[in-house]
């Protein structure tokens, strides 16, 4: 009969280095996206040199002129307002989003007929892009004759401004913002209303409770994490919007809407100061990453429990 | 950890190397402004030789072209293929919208790429190209007989607006005189266009000064029900809105915007008394008759309302007026009618501001005779004249389009046109003071007017003081 | 009159979402179920999978929409109740825990749900933890809990609220055997302490049988069968009630009545062997008859002796530890005998076997229905 012998230490055996071959090989594999991360580094990394020099398009050579733009930008009224108006489109933008698709998300998730039509059509705004539906709003809200327009004359209001008077501009960008970004924020949300177990909402039904009761104690837990993405993607977009508001306004009237992106854009190419724009950029950039850095730690956690 | 380090140094250490390449820090040997690049062996950068002319001198090069979308660029791109084959010149050209279109420009023209050789202008550009050395003088090439068609006729143009594209780059110095960087293909000078119907229903006449606007516009004002209005114009934010309209306006009332002081530095001058009383009657204007959108009004949507017969009167560029008086144009082409821009004093003449778009060379062109075969050719005689014909596109700028039977039935059938046109013709030119930082200025203008209509200062001359400094701070960066 | 748990002529069909010639085709998950369950009774409803016995529960509570049909709970039709109105505690079979809560909270829910004051939610939440013993795991996570601990939590949540009947579904199949056994003692324990009526869906027929004091037997939405354990082992109303309880289970043989000149009437079985029939059965049946024939593995001895029943051939032996199993192949079944002395057999030996006449089933071929002696 065959013994098992129970107490065998290992023969240390040294390992063979592996051929270079296959050494080489995770590095080869990289080799792509490396690639694509050098293209991206590299203007990145000549952009903050050159914000210390005093390049433009007016002229074909440059110099070393240290802190001089950076300091500048910081004592500007014009920087200060931007991050102003960043903050309020921003904050203005995410919340309306994130109320409004997690309302829509939880009065269409169930298998009645407006349902299956409302969750098809409210993608449509997400699928334009942002310039077009720029346009199409300020096809609908002119004066002369835009649905819009039409509507208010319903109620007696005639020219309304819209994008042309500095209190409503900030209203109108939202309202388009929010138009093309909700129906994101709604697919993401139902995605995860979806996924949630049955049975637990089904015990909730026994055990009696309003359905705000329900919501708060139940499913806002639950869906801590997609609501998370949701909330970083609109917050890493959101705070660098150019497209919608150069569409409408260009940043006007005056500056009103001239966010961080805007006054980057202006300084480096119509005024051609391309190394007073690039350390706008650069503070842009500073307050996404700690944002978004913030937000995936926060992220992190509701995946623990 | 080991590995971690290793690989930020790798990518630091290539993205460096990288930059080394790229260094601008050295002068570009082009030569400065103005001097032609004669001499020089480079591929073809030289001027020929004295010698007859003819068209098929540097057959088999190549040139790359940007147009702007213009009214027109259609007509030039169709017209690359006969020039083709008359020079055997190979031509690539792409086209970009008029929003980005110097964006592009600038960052190829300071790079001082030769992968542009030719592209559209305004003066506003030639002020900062110029300026740094992008662009070619063309008096080097129109003075020198080997390169020119005999049936070219350079004075066929209107001396005003050729010279609209003159300047010697001094600073303060006005345009009209020194090098020559375009060669112009329209040019705009301003007119108003107004509703004849629309005036006759209040009993107005036809308002010549700018008081009788202004009376001419509270009258007008709500003349058909909500929503209409008196008058249109360009409000948006925009270099662009400064420079027709308001700026017309402004020189009559005799504002200037800059002067040069004793230390050789520019100083503004726009919170002088005239340009205050200007700007007043300006923001007044346009509180009693504008739209209510005024602020985000472009130029199409200023004569678009003037056709719709939303708006009474408008004053904007030649160009786009004409458009809504043509047959069949807009719906209400038949009442529109052409008069000239109301005046401060009764009895001045209008001074109305210029705007041309011209074609122009790069600097770094390596086939720079090759261009000048092209910008030539377009702006033959014939051609010229074909183009505005076929688009029936206002203001040529050579003066035989103009008197040419065809284009004259053009016009003779807009009220008022043909005279306005001819009353402006020769006090048209560049009243703002050419510096490097145009864009910056007037959009900082444009901006202060804006907030003068909403009332955000406490006077006009609060709000021009404010400008002025700002503005004196800009040029002097 | 107390409040029993009446089921009234009860029919389920599931939804096919209006198409009506689906629906037409739809099998009925439950068909004119009638039930009357005694206040503080333990019922358990048993069945193999499909047999809608989770449908019933689920009716029960409120979260299937009934057919057809009603269900009182004394006086009260709670019919087209809610839920929460119907005084129910369900225990689902997947504990259904709410995630994010600590077991406190999940306890809790439902009388923070109806706003009942602070104080008495604590003494009452830690008055039930104490009775299914998950006191230590008051602050903890679910999410981390055992089985058998989620479990408890599970019906400790059903039992908060008083409830006046509690459903249990498949409380014990996702345990393992160890646990199973702890849980059920455990639910035993409970019922007796609370005396609340209470409903144990399984498919586990031990289950049934320890816990339960009546037993309602369920196949393909239909009941079977309706008594006490003993009823239900003893006197199984068919073949298939007979066949489903008892493990190991009935051994059921297709025999004919023929006649034999040693015994009078003797069963054929499929192989041809004779099996003597009783003499109580002499009355219902007659030559030539087919029947199933039902008997239990440990109904039937192996005998030394002369006197015997019938013979055989063994085809299978198996050592099972404390039991001794014979397995005899007749066409296609196996007669299995169940022993637990220490004799073994080997596969091909022949063995005489006595069968006590009283425990013989007989049944109807086709509808299984017990043909009962006269």
């Amino acid at each position: 009969m065959i013994k098992a012998d129970t107490n065998t230490v290992l023969p240390n055996i040294p390992l063979r280095k592996k051929p270079w071959r296959l050494r080489i090989r995770p590095y080869l594999i990289l080799l792509p996206s490396m690639a694509v991360l050098l293209g991206i580094l590299y203007p990145f990394i000549t952009a903050i040199y050159y914000s210390f020099t005093d390049i433009s398009f007016r002229s074909t050579t440059y110099k070393f002129i240290g802190l001089g733009n950076w300091l500048g930008m910081f004592t500007s009224a014009d920087f200060w307002h931007a991050i102003l108006v960043t903050l309020e489109y921003s904050l203005s933008v995410i919340v309306l989003e994130m109320v409004i698709g997690m309302i829509l998300a939880l009065l269409l998730n169930n298998d009645k007929w407006y349902s299956k039509v409302l969750n098809v059509v409210l993608i449509f705004p997400l699928m334009v892009a942002p310039v077009i539906g720029c346009l199409i709003w300020s096809l609908m809200t002119n004066n002369t004759f835009g649905l819009m327009e039409k509507f208010l004359n319903i109620f007696g209001v005639y020219g309304f401004p819209w994008g042309a008077s500095s209190q409503t501009a900030l209203l109108y960008v939202i309202m388009i913002d929010v138009w093309i970004n909700t129906p994101f924020v709604l697919l993401l949300l139902r995605a995860g209303l979806q996924g949630l177990p049955k049975s637990p909402f089904e015990a909730a039904k026994i055990d009696g409770g309003s359905a705000w009761f329900n919501f708060r104690r139940l499913t806002l837990p639950l869906l801590k994490p997609v609501i998370m993405i949701a909330l970083i993607f609109r917050s890493v977009a959101a705070l660098q919007e150019f497209a919608i508001i150069y569409s409408t306004t260009k940043g006007g009237p005056g500056n009103t809407l001239t966010n961080l992106s805007l006054l980057a854009y202006q300084t480096a190419f119509p005024y051609s100061n391309l190394s007073k724009g690039i350390p706008m950029i650069m503070v842009l950039w500073i307050i996404i990453n700690f944002a978004s850095k913030r937000m995936v730690g926060v992220y992190n956690q509701t995946r623990q429990s | 950890m080991k590995k971690k380090v290793l690989s930020i140094l790798l990518a630091a250490a290539m993205a460096f190397s990288l930059t080394a390449c790229g260094n601008k820090n050295q002068p570009a040997d082009s030569t400065p402004a103005g001097e032609p690049s004669s001499g020089e062996a480079a591929g073809g950068e030289t001027t020929g030789d004295a010698g007859e002319f003819s068209w098929d001198k540097f057959a088999g090069q190549k040139i790359n072209i940007m147009f702007v979308e213009h009214t027109l660029t259609t007509d030039m791109i169709n017209e690359i293929e006969s020039f083709e084959e008359l020079t055997g010149i190979e031509v690539n050209y792409t086209t970009i919208p008029e929003a980005n279109y110097f964006d592009k420009i600038s960052a190829l023209l300071s790079s001082q790429s030769d992968t542009l050789d030719i592209f559209m202008t305004g003066p506003y550009q030639i002020w900062q190209y110029a300026s740094s050395g992008y662009m070619v003088d063309f008096d080097t090439f129109l003075n020198n007989p080997s390169m020119v068609d005999p049936g070219y006729h350079v004075e066929d143009f209107y001396e005003a607006v050729l010279n609209s594209c003159r300047w010697s780059c001094n600073t303060g110095e006005a345009m009209g005189s020194g090098s020559l960087w375009g060669i112009p293909l329209n040019f705009e000078a301003d007119v108003m266009v107004y509703n004849k119907r629309l005036l006759e229903e209040k009993n107005l006449q036809v308002p010549t000064t700018t008081e009788e606007l202004t009376k001419a516009c509270e009258a007008l004002q709500n003349h058909s029900g909500n929503g209409t209005y008196a008058f249109a114009c360009r409000g948006s934010l925009s270099w662009a809105t400064l420079i027709t309209a308001y700026q017309s306006f402004y020189t009559t009332y005799g504002g200037t915007d800059f002067e040069l002081g004793a230390d050789g530095k520019m100083v503004s001058t726009v919170n002088r008394p005239e340009g205050v009383e200007a700007t007043e009657w300006f923001v007044d204007l346009v509180k009693k008759g504008g739209s209510s959108t005024w602020a985000s009004t472009t130029y199409a949507e200023a004569v678009g309302d003037v056709g719709a017969g939303t708006a009474a009167i408008c004053v904007d560029a030649s160009g786009s007026c004409l458009s809504v008086c043509l047959e069949n144009a807009s719906e209400e082409w038949e009442n529109l009618a052409i008069a000239p821009i109301p005046v401060a004093k009764a009895g001045q003449d209008p001074m109305t501001q210029i705007y041309s778009w011209s074609l122009a060379m790069n600097n770094a062109s390596k086939a720079k005779d090759a261009s000048w075969y092209f910008i030539q050719y377009i702006t033959m005689p014939d051609t010229l004249h074909d183009m505005f014909v076929a688009e029936s596109y206002s203001n040529p700028t050579r003066q035989s389009t103009f008197e040419s039977e065809d284009y004259q039935a053009i016009l003779a059938g807009v009220d008022g046109y043909i005279e306005a046109f001819e009353a402006s013709v020769d006090n048209c030119t560049m009243y703002y003071t050419p510096n490097s930082h145009a864009f910056e200025v007037l959009e900082g203008w444009c901006q202060t007017i804006q907030e003068l209509v909403e009332g955000k200062y406490g006077s006009t001359q609060e709000g021009m003081d404010k400008l002025a400094d700002t503005l004196t701070n800009i040029v002097n960066q | 009159m107390a409040e029993n748990l009446v089921l009234k002529n009860l029919y389920k069909k599931y939804d096919t979402n209006g198409k009506k010639k689906q629906a037409k085709e739809q099998p009925w998950a439950v068909h004119d179920l009638n039930l009357e369950m005694e206040q503080g009774t333990f019922v358990s409803i048993l069945g193999p999978s499909g047999c809608g016995k989770s449908t019933t529960l689920r009716m029960i509570a409120g979260l299937e929409s009934i057919t057809q049909g009603s269900i009182f709970m004394g006086e009260q039709d709670i019919s087209s109740l809610h839920p929460k109105d119907r005084n129910i505690g369900l225990a689902f079979e997947d504990y259904a825990l709410y995630p994010p809560l600590t077991v406190y909270e999940n306890i809790a829910f439902c009388l923070r749900a109806k706003k009942v004051p602070g104080e008495e939610i604590d003494r009452r939440v830690r008055e039930i933890a104490k009775t299914m013993k998950v006191e230590e795991l008051l602050d903890s996570k679910v999410s981390g809990l055992s089985g058998g601990q989620k479990q408890r939590v599970n019906i400790a949540r059903a039992l908060v609220r008083h409830p006046k009947v509690l459903l249990l579904d498949e409380p014990l199949s996702h345990l393992d055997g160890k646990m199973r056994q702890i849980l059920r003692g455990e639910i035993k324990r409970l019922h007796h302490e609370i005396k609340c009526t209470t409903i144990l869906v399984t498919h586990d027929q031990m289950e049934a049988i320890s816990l339960a004091d009546y037993i309602a037997v369920m196949k393909l939405g239909v009941l079977q069968q309706y008594g006490t354990p003993d009823e239900i082992y003893n006197d199984p109303a068919n073949a298939f009630v007979a066949g489903f309880i008892g493990d190991p289970p009935m051994n059921l043989l297709r025999v004919k009545v023929v006649e034999d000149a040693s015994y009078t009437y003797a069963f054929e079985l499929g192989d041809g062997s004779l099996l003597r029939v009783p003499e109580k059965f002499y009355r219902v049946i007659h030559t030539g008859d087919v029947f199933d024939l039902g008997i239990r593995p440990t109904s039937i001895t192996i005998v030394e002796g002369e006197e015997y029943d019938a013979r055989f051939k063994v085809d299978l032996f198996e050592f099972l530890g404390e039991e001794r199993s014979v397995g005899i192949q007749i066409n296609e079944s196996l007669l299995n005998i169940v022993y637990n002395d220490n004799r073994r057999f080997a596969e091909g030996d022949i063995i005489h076997i006595r069968v006590n006449p009283d425990l013989l089933f007989l049944f109807e071929p086709e509808s299984g229905e017990r043909v009962r002696p006269r």
